[in-house]
């Protein structure tokens, strides 16, 4: 209930109590958060452009100091060294590398239609971690191989 | 009451501040300027009578278990959000055909007023995009927020992370230079090696059997057009689903 609300409902006692008779609408609006928590305009907002003037600084900061450049004109005729993709292909990179090309493609499509499925593979209604440990290993597994693989392309 | 005022220039700005103090009341300030937004809001809502909505949608209350680790999704769409305005102003400049793309993404590097500025914000924003994508994915995985009713939204969550991934690797490309040529001749040989339909796709990325002028092409219509079409769509969803089924419950 806001502070106007509040102080107009403090004036006349038989709005706060609706249990005298009186229809509380009389002209007030109803207060609309009754749930639990802060209300997401203006608290919850204030929090978040807070959390966002912190990354465009972080983006700033990277563009003046590590800015990315620009290599030669393309050259199909010169084919580089070293061709890597980006930092986010690059597990998959270093997989194709070890395995067969079609079966390294193969696991990445099923890898993603698992995950886009997830929700309907694990119906467990369960969700302390104590008792799903099997799952938050499994996630776990998976961030490390993949965070172990970019890792891998970055230096070789 | 009197307090003492420090000496030299800090002590100058505290007595003007003070001064001001004593003669604007800011909350009185503030909310004489907003009086103002009433010209338009009250005509709007006399006409369109949207108050209580509006009301209800800005102050529907975020639960108290909610904690910084929530926050990638906000910053993952801030950045989203960054990656439009910028990318709309590059594309002002930079000119998708395998003759002057690389002399144009100089040019907004060299001449045009502040352009590496927003090319910079542009490419880093993107890896930042990508990066906290996964953050909220994991957050989410990991509170196991995926769990009945909210599938549908994990679905178009992991939909989401692919068309951000199809950015990625279509606006990679764009500079046409010897890194962006080679990253992309190798990925789109990832996508040759599907099994049955490799070639197929192969052809359809690189718009024929090498990458050149036509490859440029549909790349640049991927990135700025289908791709932000598609994106758009989903977002929607994903965030109706989100105020609609409200933020998963604590641990």
């Amino acid at each position: 209930m806001d502070k106007v609300q509040g102080e107009l409902n403090a004036a006349n006692p038989a709005l706060e109590n609706p249990a005298m008779g009186i229809p509380a609408r009389v002209g007030l609006k109803q207060p609309v958060a009754q749930e639990e928590g802060v209300p997401f305009f203006p608290d919850h907002l204030l929090a978040e452009l807070a959390v966002i003037y912190l990354v465009f600084s972080v983006v700033l900061i990277l563009v003046a100091f590590f800015p990315f450049g620009l290599e030669g004109k393309a050259d199909p005729l010169n084919t580089p060294e070293h061709i890597k993709p980006e930092w986010y292909f690059l597990a998959l990179y270093q997989i194709l590398k070890l395995v067969p090309r079609a079966t390294a493609i193969f696991g990445a499509g099923t890898a993603i239609v698992v995950l886009a499925l997830w929700p309907f593979i694990d119906r467990n209604p369960e969700k302390n971690p104590r008792r799903r440990r099997a799952v938050t290993v499994l996630g776990i597994v998976a961030a490390v191989a993949l965070a172990g693989f970019t890792a891998w392309g970055m230096i070789s | 009451m009197s307090q003492p005022t420090p000496q030299g220039p800090a002590g100058k700005v505290e007595k003007v501040l003070r001064w001001l103090d004593a003669r604007i009341d800011v909350k009185e300030l503030f909310g004489w300027v907003f009086s103002f937004t009433g010209l338009l809001y009250g005509e709007l809502d006399r006409r369109l009578d949207f108050r209580e909505a509006l009301a209800k949608a800005l102050k529907k209350p975020v639960p108290k278990h909610v904690n910084w680790l929530f926050c990638f999704g906000g910053i993952t769409f801030s950045l989203f959000t960054t990656q439009v305005i910028s990318g709309i102003l590059l594309t002002l400049y930079y000119r998708p055909t395998p003759e002057v793309a690389y002399e144009s993404v100089r040019h907004i590097m060299n001449n045009v007023t502040f352009g590496w500025l927003v090319r910079g914000i542009h490419q880093w924003a993107a890896n930042l995009m990508i990066f906290s994508v996964l953050i909220h994915m994991g957050r989410v995985f990991f509170m196991r927020a995926y769990r009945p009713p909210r599938e549908l939204n994990w679905l178009t969550g992991v939909l989401l992370l692919v068309l951000t991934l199809g950015f990625g690797f279509t606006g990679y490309l764009l500079p046409w230079d010897q890194r962006a040529f080679w990253a992309t001749t190798v990925g789109t040989e990832m996508a040759g090696a599907v099994p049955f339909v490799g070639q197929y796709l192969l052809l359809i990325l690189r718009g024929g059997a090498e990458v050149t002028g036509a490859t440029l092409a549909r790349f640049y219509s991927g990135h700025v057009i289908i791709l932000p079409a598609v994106i758009v769509i989903f977002l929607a969803a994903h965030f109706f689903m989100v105020r609609r089924q409200g933020i998963s419950g604590p641990l």
